[in-house]
């Protein structure tokens, strides 16, 4: 009997080896997340140049605000019962609600919350704690409006467990991460990676081009290798969202926005709900509003990637490297998940 | 239907299993079940299938158990529970076929080879899924995988890797919402390898 072409190991074979092994049973325990996100406010303390929430056709800013705790924790536990397992809790700026965000946790007990983190989020709403950083503050006054960005997040969530920043890659502050992560490191504190990703109808000019991608890819690199223990990524990572290709051309989007089915996965129990409490199938996905072509955002990437298991289970090396993103994923996403060293520090060609 | 039974001290069952410490086995509790829906039908009828089948309480010599099946919407389908004082000791659905002339209807009756590959799908999911109390023997090859078992897109890419192992088939990502029970992927497989021959 003839069988289809294989790829050159079994599976079998790739989890033989001890180490991707350890790293698969690590990773895998974490198979039971089920996502949905929520904006909790339609308020901003600052307004910043292409913001995701204020940007964008789906008119999610004009949801009215559902302020009643009452009403969201029974949302909350509807979506649990529904099988929803982690939350990522959003904007406009969700720590202006923090009574609604502190609803959240005590009905699901993971999740992140994004946030500008200029107001600190209290320390009793125990989710992973995302804080956006655009630049060096320079360029925060210039693109959001806000004076010493990143002295008073730095100040706010200082010895924070909680913290992870999560930089924004556009054109204009490539250069400037190297100081941030210097910033964070003497401070202790972990940053991630993000890309601009322009939303739908934006043609300004943080939106990347081969030439921005190539150099956020060099900067990345630099950084991963020399703030190993601060820098939360991977090389994979690394060429996943700096691929001139976007994720869902490389990936296939599994977002219902993207995918119809409504089967298995993210297309059936993913919804992104709005201040009012409503979703709206068509728009849901991590970011609403984002141009599909253009997103490389992380939170697309943590989810869209992972899913691809299948296609990296490959060969050990492409294998290691799905697992390095996997791991990455998680240790952004999930408080008291630790990052392991990455198991394959070569480029991985993206398996689109 | 409803039953009462009070298991026997002196059955066979409990003779050795185990010494000093009898409890009725599982099986005993089933062919119990199986016996009792037979008798209410009048017919001579054979188990065909299993499905989230549940064992909650360990059952003693003399205990009086109270046994509830009911007809489900789909033919010789019953779900049932049998209950001791009040507690719950087993439930879980139960499937029959008519003995006489079983394999007159070709499309109720599988081919040793998909059988096979059955109960070998329904070993890898328990494995994979680590699910307790069920066998690849019991389980159910109908039940929905997502909406019965519960198992997502992760899990399911885990199982297609590991029966990409075992039968050289690759398993499309886009394929994944097709397959919604360990029959569908069984016959996926079977037509996968069919068409390579």
């Amino acid at each position: 009997m003839q069988t289809e072409k294989q790829p050159g190991y079994k599976f079998s074979e790739i989890i033989a080896d001890p180490v991707i092994r350890k790293r698969w049973e690590k990773v895998q325990k974490y198979f039971f997340l089920r996502e949905s996100t929520y904006d909790m406010s339609n308020r901003c303390n600052i307004r910043c140049e292409g913001c995701y929430y204020f940007a964008g056709e789906s008119k999610k800013q004009f949801a009215d605000e559902n302020r009643d705790p009452a009403a969201w924790k029974q949302l909350f536990e509807a979506e649990k019962e529904r099988g929803i397992t982690f939350v990522v809790l959003a904007g406009a700026e969700p720590a202006l609600a923090p009574e609604l965000c502190r609803v959240c946790f005590d009905v699901i007990p993971l999740g992140a919350i994004a946030t500008n983190g200029l107001k600190p989020i209290p320390q009793d709403i125990d989710y992973r704690i995302h804080i956006s950083t655009w630049g060096n503050d320079t360029t925060s006054l210039a693109v959001r409006k806000a004076p010493d960005m990143l002295v008073r997040q730095m100040e706010n969530y200082k010895d924070d467990p909680r913290a992870v920043f999560v930089y924004t890659f556009s054109p204009v502050n490539i250069d400037e991460a190297r100081e941030v992560t210097e910033l964070l490191a003497k401070g202790g504190q972990q940053i991630t990676f993000n890309m601009f990703s322009a939303p739908v109808g934006y043609n300004g000019h943080l939106r990347h081009t081969p030439e921005t991608l190539a150099q956020t890819r060099r900067v990345m690199t630099e950084l991963l290798a020399e703030f190993p223990t601060t820098v939360l990524f991977s090389p994979y990572n690394i060429l996943a969202h700096t691929e001139e290709k976007g994720l869902h051309e490389l990936f296939s989007c599994s977002y219902p926005r993207m995918n119809p089915s409504t089967d298995i996965g993210l297309g059936r129990s993913f919804r992104q709900y709005r201040t009012d409490l409503a979703w709206d199938r068509e728009a849901a996905c991590c970011v609403p509003d984002t141009d599909c072509d253009d997103c490389r955002h992380y939170a697309a990437g943590s989810a869209v990637v992972t899913a691809r298991m299948y296609r990296h289970a490959t060969d050990p090396a492409t294998f290691s490297a799905w697992l390095d993103y996997v791991d990455t994923y998680l240790a952004v996403w999930v408080r008291g998940y630790d990052k392991g060293k990455n198991l394959c520090e070569h480029p991985v060609i993206p398996i689109g | 239907m409803n039953a009462r039974v009070t298991t026997d001290r002196d059955s066979p069952w409990f003779s050795g299993h185990f010494p000093e410490d009898p409890i009725l086995p599982g099986i005993g509790l089933l062919n119990m079940v199986a016996d009792c829906i037979a008798a209410a039908k009048e017919e001579t009828i054979v188990m065909a299938g299993l499905g989230r089948v549940k064992f909650r309480k360990i059952v003693r010599p003399g205990e009086q158990l109270d046994i509830l099946a009911t007809s489900d919407n789909k033919r010789d389908q019953y779900t049932f529970r049998i209950t001791s004082g009040g507690q719950d000791v087993c439930s879980g659905i139960m499937r029959f076929t008519p003995q006489e002339n079983p394999q007159v209807n070709n499309s109720e009756v599988m081919s040793n080879e998909i059988s096979q590959t059955i109960t070998r799908i329904a070993a890898i999911i328990i494995d994979e899924l680590k699910l307790e109390d069920v066998t690849p023997e019991t389980f159910d090859a109908d039940l929905d995988l997502v909406d019965e078992v519960g198992i997502d897109s992760m899990d399911l890419a885990t199982i297609a890797l590991v029966l990409r192992d075992e039968y050289g088939i690759r398993i499309d990502e886009d394929d994944y919402p097709k397959l919604t029970t360990v029959r569908i992927i069984a016959e996926y497989i079977d037509n996968k390898l069919k068409s390579s021959e």
